[in-house]
């Protein structure tokens, strides 16, 4: 089993969850963060942490948000890993509970 | 001698789990139905696959010579290793034992009067005592009686079946406090106030991922008044706590949720019903109350040294059990010794040792001289390292917390060093000179093995929760903490103690200290990968998360134990002619029976009002009408009760009192109807002990053929349509508005 971040990280990019990680499994896009499948352990500690909500263990996945599992492997295996914690954007609170947020998804810096 | 064998253990609930065991060997239960019972019955799932770790409690770690005797036995019976473990709670834990085994080991452990009984789960777990308990100097009294109350209290209590996560309690004798109230989720301390007597209680503290201290919610309570005080506590976590989020419900988290002060005023809601409802007071635990000797100095916490108790000629004698491991050897001739020297007092210690309790002067040295044919003695300075199973058996395990603490000392200052193998912290890093939990760093792309420090924390009165200190690999955690000890011995004043010399230094003082050892190069890497007693490379096992939160409890579960509990309330009611009271009860037993009913059927409501909830019934059960009709037909007769007693005053004695217990009959037998058709729905949660006893065919009515009718009707949870409406059509045919009128 694992855990998976969904669309609300999307341009909130809260680290909360960073911070009580205890296999370093955050992965960190521009806007975005992943959580590595292969590394979780299903600790559980991560979910209460998101100021909003995002993270889901992948048994209780909403069907809205299915694809993010995937998304979830794939990216982390692009991106570098996040073990600190560090501000959100300025902006994160226009963000947060919008569910049009998918398509501003970063996978990398130029684009 | 404490322990009587009837009290804890229930012959009828080991042939139960033999059951489930037979059952899921032959493939007709699963994994998942198994779990419940297991865990009920203490028994957890391991690291290994196929073993199991079986726990015992141990209500203020006392053992008698022959228990001890008789776990050897176990161990070498059943054990896949060879020493079992005291843990920080005082319990002994048996490892590697066989599924099959199990409940071989059960009946074993309870005909020496030993219970696993709900030492895992959401349940109430072993409760602790301050080591010296009924032989300390500086004691008001004896919390083992306490204890034992509260013991028999609530195991099996509907209360504690369906609890949104575990909850733990200790007991001390002073305000010293050396069993670590601060610490538990309700922490009692015999107090002395003016020349009164009684206890002072703390609640909502824990260790954990996010450790807390406890709140005082009662300064000074007396000893009567000490088990509904305790219902209390449990009555707000189970109505608050968090049953979704597993790493939020603690009661600890409450406190963050409502403030201090929220929180206080939570309790005193609860403790009002309570001790309104709470009858057995000519029965309670009624302890030798005695001022004590405030000054007399013993080692903080257990005594690590021979020491007098309040008992003239009498001693105790400590013995120091490297990382809480005995084995068998040791059991059986450490129960020799005793039985041979007529010592039957031996308990577990929070520090993982044993203490001999009751020992005449005459017999110190032929202990002393025993003991050592067993390898064993006195602690001596700086062996006070206390450790968790880590990635040696437990699930959760990161590091392997047990290779690293062989390697660790408390230094020549006796330190007491705590080790965790994950921030889950059951060593309790938290409360030590120097603690350190397990997890896992990524580093130049590799998974390194590291342990996070904590310094200065102390679970006892006037502690604290220590500093987070840096985070160091594993690989040199124990060069970490020896050149931390050596600093503090070299720059000590005044034979100050680790937590007053940790209290001078600033939260950057370890990082400069340990900055070599703290950052790792690229080149580093090969060097602190391996975690200690590790021959390849470090991983974290994916073993899909740990049992000691238990099955996630349906709301439902939780929905027929607080009814239960509402029951339970109502008769203390009604036996005080508190009618209001009861009628509230009764009130909210049609309420969450309803709820559970709405669940079931895969609707959740948050409605209040029993109406709207009978309406909903009927909205979306509308093939069951013995389950809404009745509920009217309560919400109505319920009201006429409470417009009688507005009309004559509460306190009447005219109240129909027979009436009012003719509809608690039918509330019940529509309670059980109600539980069969959720049992249905819910089949991975039993909460078959939280219904009532009554039986449909109990119910007085008249009309024999009726009578008959019910009787069929009771064989199956799936009761047909015919038979279901004449079960409808009686109870609202024997209402007391209906007959007599």
């Amino acid at each position: 089993m694992t855990f998976v971040v969904t669309e609300q990280c999307i341009r909130c990019k809260y680290t909360d969850c960073v911070e009580v990680c205890p296999v370093d499994c955050f992965h960190e896009g521009p806007n975005f963060l992943v959580i590595n499948p292969a590394e979780c352990i299903d600790c559980t500690l991560c979910v209460p942490e998101c100021p909003v909500e995002a993270i889901y263990a992948e048994e209780e996945l909403p069907e809205e948000y299915s694809q993010y599992l995937k998304l979830n492997e794939e990216l982390s295996n692009l991106w570098p890993v996040i073990n600190e914690v560090k501000p959100p954007p300025e902006d994160a609170e226009l963000w947060a509970g919008r569910d049009d947020k998918l398509q501003y998804l970063q996978r990398n810096s130029e684009s | 001698m404490t322990q009587v064998p009837g009290d804890y253990v229930d012959s009828d609930e080991l042939d139960r789990y033999e059951d489930a065991v037979l059952k899921y060997h032959r493939g007709e239960i699963d994994e998942n139905k198994l779990m419940v019972t297991r865990l009920q019955q203490g028994v957890y799932g391991q690291r290994q696959d196929g073993v199991n770790m079986v726990r015992i409690k141990v209500p203020g770690g006392r053992l008698s010579p022959q228990q001890l005797q008789g776990i050897g036995s176990i161990l070498e019976q059943y054990s896949g290793e060879d020493i079992v473990s005291i843990t920080t709670r005082q319990d002994i834990q048996i490892h590697s034992v066989a599924l099959g085994d199990t409940p071989a080991v059960l009946r074993e452990l309870a005909d020496m009067g030993l219970t696993t009984r709900e030492a895992c789960g959401n349940t109430v777990r072993n409760i602790c005592a301050c080591p010296l308990a009924g032989v300390c100097e500086r004691e008001h009294v004896n919390v083992q009686p306490f204890i034992e109350q509260t013991v028999e209290y609530f195991l099996r209590h509907p209360l504690t079946q369906h609890m949104p996560r575990k909850f733990k309690m200790s007991f001390s004798g002073c305000e010293v406090d050396c069993a670590q109230g601060m610490i538990h989720d309700v922490g009692v301390v015999a107090v002395s106030e003016n020349n009164r007597f009684g206890f002072k209680v703390l609640a909502a503290g824990g260790l954990g991922h996010k450790p807390r201290e406890a709140v005082v919610i009662e300064s000074f309570i007396e000893e009567a008044d000490l088990l509904p005080v305790i219902e209390a506590v449990i009555a707000v976590h189970n109505k608050y706590s968090d049953r979704k989020k597993r790493a939020k419900s603690r009661i600890k988290f409450l406190v963050d949720r409502f403030g201090a002060d929220g929180f206080v005023e939570k309790y005193r809601e609860e403790v009002k019903r309570t001790r309104e409802a709470y009858t057995d007071n000519a029965n309670h635990v009624k302890g030798e109350w005695q001022a004590g000797c405030g000054d007399v100095q013993y080692y903080a916490g257990a005594p690590h040294e021979v020491v007098a108790q309040k008992q003239l000629g009498l001693f105790v004698f400590p013995i120091a059990i490297s990382l809480g491991d005995l084995t068998s050897k040791h059991l059986r001739g450490i129960a020799k010794l005793l039985i041979d020297e007529k010592i039957d007092d031996v308990r577990t210690t929070q520090d993982q040792n044993l203490i001999l309790v009751g020992v005449p002067e005459h017999s110190l040295s032929s202990i002393r001289s025993g003991l050592t044919e067993l390898g064993l003695a006195e602690p001596v300075v700086g062996d006070n390292v206390v450790a968790c199973p880590g990635t040696w058996t437990c699930r959760l395990g990161i590091t392997s917390s047990r290779n690293v603490a062989q390697k660790l000392t408390g230094s020549a200052g006796d330190l007491l060093v705590r080790v965790s193998g994950c921030q889950n912290g059951c060593a309790q890093p938290t409360v030590g000179d120097i603690g350190i939990h397990g997890e896992a760093k990524r580093i130049h792309g590799k998974l390194i093995p590291h342990y996070r420090m904590h310094f200065g924390g102390d679970g006892r009165a006037g502690g604290r929760i220590g500093t987070k200190g840096p985070e160091v690999p594993a690989a040199r955690v124990d060069k970490a903490i020896n050149r931390i000890q050596e600093t503090f011995l070299a720059s000590r004043e005044n034979n100050e103690s680790f937590l007053q010399w940790n209290g001078r230094q600033t939260l950057d003082y370890y990082k400069e200290l340990l900055a070599d050892l703290i950052h790792v190069s690229a080149s580093d890497v090969p060097l602190v990968l391996k975690d200690h007693g590790d021959k390849k490379d470090f991983k974290v096992l994916q073993l899909g998360g740990g049992e000691c939160a238990g099955v996630s409890q349906e709301d439902v579960a939780a929905n027929f134990s607080e009814a239960a509990m509402e029951r339970s309330y109502l008769r203390s009611f009604l036996l005080a002619r508190k009618y209001q009271q009861a009628i509230d009860c009764a009130v909210a037993i049609t309420r969450l029976v309803g709820q559970s009913l709405l669940r079931s059927a895969g609707k959740a409501f948050n409605l209040d009002e029993p109406q709207e909830i009978a309406a909903k019934i009927k909205e979306y059960l509308p093939s069951h009408p013995y389950l809404f009709e009745p509920l009217a037909v309560f919400i109505g007769e319920l009201n006429r009760f409470e417009h009688s007693l507005e009309e004559t005053g509460t306190e009447q004695h005219n109240f129909d009192q027979s009436g009012f217990e003719r509809l608690l009959k039918m509330l019940n037998g529509w309670t059980v109807l109600a539980g069969h058709y959720c049992q249905e729905k819910n089949q991975a949660v039993d909460f078959s002990s939280s219904l009532p006893e009554t039986q449909l065919t109990d119910l007085d009515f008249q009309d024999p053929l009726l009578a008959a009718s019910l009787q069929a009707t009771t064989s199956t949870a799936g009761a047909t349509l015919a038979a279901a409406s004449a079960v409808s059509t009686v109870i609202s045919a024997g209402s007391p508005s209906n007959t007599g009128s």
